[in-house]
């Protein structure tokens, strides 16, 4: 079911022909709202009705990215080589390019009218994160735009201008001062009980359905939407090879063993070998082979291994790959395949969904730290 | 409808293991360190396989390709009258294009052919027969649907039982290479490129012997790298010969018989890390350096600075996302 938009901010669409881009005078809105947890970038004008997009683009997380054109890219400053200032609409999955540009009072002091303020920029990077499939907590985030760009607009225009936020309820508005003729007050009225967009085709749906399906080899969990995230960290930042390593060398003989357990018998075996024989290609020892190499190894001869495992590139991207997966929503699963002591089974909050992005990897940091600590615990006993 | 195919490493340890999972013998591949007639000469090489980072945005036109020339009649074996077909295959799927340059070469220079002596094993033999009468569309096809092949090829990919796109931002790294492959079939030079319409003949017919190969390939991939500017392309030559190992007891060569002894058990250490699940691992390794670092006082530390590094990268990708505009 579709949702009311989440961002909704005054953008004008742009014609383009080769390298030129034309601006369409027409006074419109930019908005987001999502569908079976998909986004869907619109743009209509104004004076239509909120449920009749001219523009609906169906959006696959990380496919499309939205940012300023620059003149200058990598400057401080970030401002349209035009009279006006533009966002570009971009896809990996093609060539193809949207246009559009900002309808909101320009802020430059000396009125250069292609110069994004901070407030714009903040209103692009919000809708990139929501291409992205990141969960934006835009209540907060449009809370901060208006802050930032409060003062520095005359009367004509105000905050209100520059965009508007349709909450779930529809019901609230964010009243902000110096509303003028330009202001979109009323028009905002009509978004805040926005009904639903047309309705999907029926080939959307599948194509949609498909794209979840082959999402994830093992089970699609979706993660809480619209939940406040944090970058946190990830395990290959956690776990560099200088950390490993340390840990290695101060481990005790009986945590050796049981990593080498976790790791493949063939690198046991091959260690065994000695230089002059023959490689054999057996690619599949079986593990009483391997657990008879490793009780034939020394102890220094397994952490020998153990480092060479930890400095793979093979290893590191396992840690890249674990934690996309901790990110999508396969907290639960991978703490019980762990036996780890997650909080709350890493389910959010008072649900019943995974927690997701970096507060799932927080909480499998904080669900080691635990099980340890109990293991500690249960040990003094 | 086929099944999926994985990514697999453009690496000589994994090409040599692959084909020889699918059951050709005594062939190895070998990394090209510098594109030079010596070096290459030495290896005495059946074919090349050459791999670069895609996109490019060269222009493909169906008449002409940017050098060389087409050679529909080729795939025909309409040159000559004893002439065997040449065997190409449209490419149809990204992730098996590694696969399919390797194959395209290993079927050119089997035992059938008459300057070609690879045991290719029953198993791709049936393969081939199965195919021979198909146009390349409809082998590329056959391809993509053998449960053998992509069976075998998956069984290289990387261990991840978590498959997505975002794992690329997460290592950094993003594996979408073209593969061609060049030998030197019924005396004549080709390209096979699965995304272009035929093989591509570089010397003139029965101008190109086994033994001139290395010698004539050379300037043709120099001709091509240098059509990329520099700085954006990165790429990767690996020449298939006979197993060394063999060629090595041949001669009597201890030394090099143990260099290539070493390198195949690297191959195998860096292929069972490759199929190895490592989530178990991971967790006691995590549970081992948590104790630790809980132990030594330094647990806050630990989990500040790895933050510290993440809001970094995270704002240089921000700077570069801008810098991409036009």
């Amino acid at each position: 079911m579709a949702s009311s938009p989440l961002i909704t901010f005054k953008a004008g669409k742009c014609a383009f022909a080769g390298r030129k881009v034309t601006p369409d005078p027409t006074p419109g809105y930019l908005y987001i709202y999502t569908e079976d947890d998909l986004p869907h970038l619109c743009w209509r004008p104004r004076s239509a009705p909120a449920n009749v997009p001219e523009i609906d683009l169906l959006m696959f997380p990380g496919d499309a990215s939205f940012h300023p054109l620059v003149k200058n890219p990598g400057a401080e400053s970030v401002e349209s080589p035009t009279s006006g200032r533009i966002f570009v609409l971009k896809f990996s999955s093609s060539s193809q390019k949207y246009y559009f540009w900002m309808q909101s009072a320009p802020q430059h002091k000396e009125g250069k009218l292609g110069w994004f303020s901070a407030r714009d920029q903040r209103i692009g990077q919000v809708i990139d994160a929501l291409l992205q499939g990141e969960d934006v907590d835009v209540e907060r985030e449009a809370q901060e735009i208006r802050e930032s760009g409060a003062g520095d607009d005359d009367e004509d225009h105000g905050d209100a201008d520059a965009m508007e936020v349709d909450q779930e309820d529809g019901l609230t508005r964010q009243e902000t001062g110096g509303a003028g003729q330009g202001a979109t007050g009323g028009d905002a009225r009509e978004e805040g009980e926005a009904t639903d967009p047309s309705p999907t085709s029926q080939d959307t749906n599948t194509i949609v359905q498909d794209f979840l399906n082959s999402l994830h080899s093992t089970q699609q969990s979706r993660t809480a939407a619209q939940q406040v995230d944090i970058p946190f960290t990830s395990l290959p930042e956690l776990l560099t090879p200088q950390t490993t390593l340390s840990w290695v060398t101060e481990a005790t003989p009986a945590q050796i063993n049981t990593a080498c357990t976790l790791l493949p018998p063939e690198l046991f075996l091959l260690a065994q070998e000695s230089a002059s024989e023959p490689s054999s290609s057996d690619p599949d020892p079986s593990p009483a082979a391997g657990m008879a190499a490793i009780e034939a190894l020394s102890t220094e001869q397994k952490k020998e291994v153990l480092r060479r495992a930890l400095r793979s590139p093979q290893f590191t991207q396992s840690l890249g790959s674990l934690t996309v997966a901790l990110r999508d929503g396969g907290l639960p699963m991978i703490g019980e395949a762990l036996r780890l002591k997650v909080h709350h089974g890493g389910l959010i909050e008072g649900g019943s969904m995974p927690l997701g992005g970096g507060k799932a990897v927080e909480a499998f940091v904080e669900g080691v730290k635990r099980t340890v600590e109990e293991e500690e615990e249960r040990m003094k006993e | 409808m086929s099944g999926g195919w994985n990514t697999i490493e453009s690496d000589a340890g994994v090409f040599t293991f692959l084909i020889e999972s699918l059951g050709v013998k005594n062939v190895q591949f070998e990394e090209l360190i510098s594109l030079d007639v010596e070096s290459l000469e030495q290896l005495q090489p059946t074919g090349i396989i050459f791999l670069f980072k895609y996109p490019t945005d060269e222009k493909h036109s169906r008449d002409k390709p940017l050098d060389g020339d087409f050679d529909y009649a080729a795939v025909e074996g309409l040159h000559r009258e004893d002439e065997k077909p040449l065997w190409f295959a449209a490419q149809t799927i990204q992730n098996a294009c590694g696969t399919q340059a390797l194959l395209s070469l290993v079927f050119n220079k089997d035992r059938t052919h008459e300057d070609g002596q690879i045991d290719i094993g029953p198993d791709l033999q049936d393969f081939v027969d199965f195919t021979s009468g198909f146009p390349p569309d409809i082998r590329g096809e056959a391809l993509s649907n053998s449960d053998l092949i992509r069976s075998v090829h998956n069984s290289f990919a990387r261990s991840s039982p978590f498959v997505s796109d975002e794992t690329h931002m997460a290592t950094g790294d993003d594996d979408v290479y073209h593969f061609i492959a060049y030998a030197s079939i019924n005396n004549t030079l080709f390209e096979l490129d699965g995304l272009q319409p035929a093989p591509i003949r570089h010397s003139e017919r029965e101008g190109c012997s086994s033994e001139q190969f290395a010698e004539q390939v050379v300037p043709v991939l120099q001709r091509r790298i240098e059509r990329y500017p520099a700085t954006e392309i990165r790429f990767n030559l690996l020449a298939m010969c006979e197993d060394l190992r063999a060629r090595a007891r041949a001669f009597g060569d201890e030394e090099m018989l143990a260099r290539e002894e070493a390198k195949r058990r690297e191959w195998r250490w860096e292929n069972a890390l490759r199929r190895h699940n490592f989530v178990g691992f991971i967790g006691e390794v995590m549970k081992g350096v948590t104790a630790q670092k809980l132990k030594e006082g330094t647990y806050d530390a630990w989990v500040e600075d790895a933050k510290k590094s993440t809001k970094k990268r995270i704002e240089e990708r921000r700077k570069k996302g801008q810098q991409g505009e036009e």
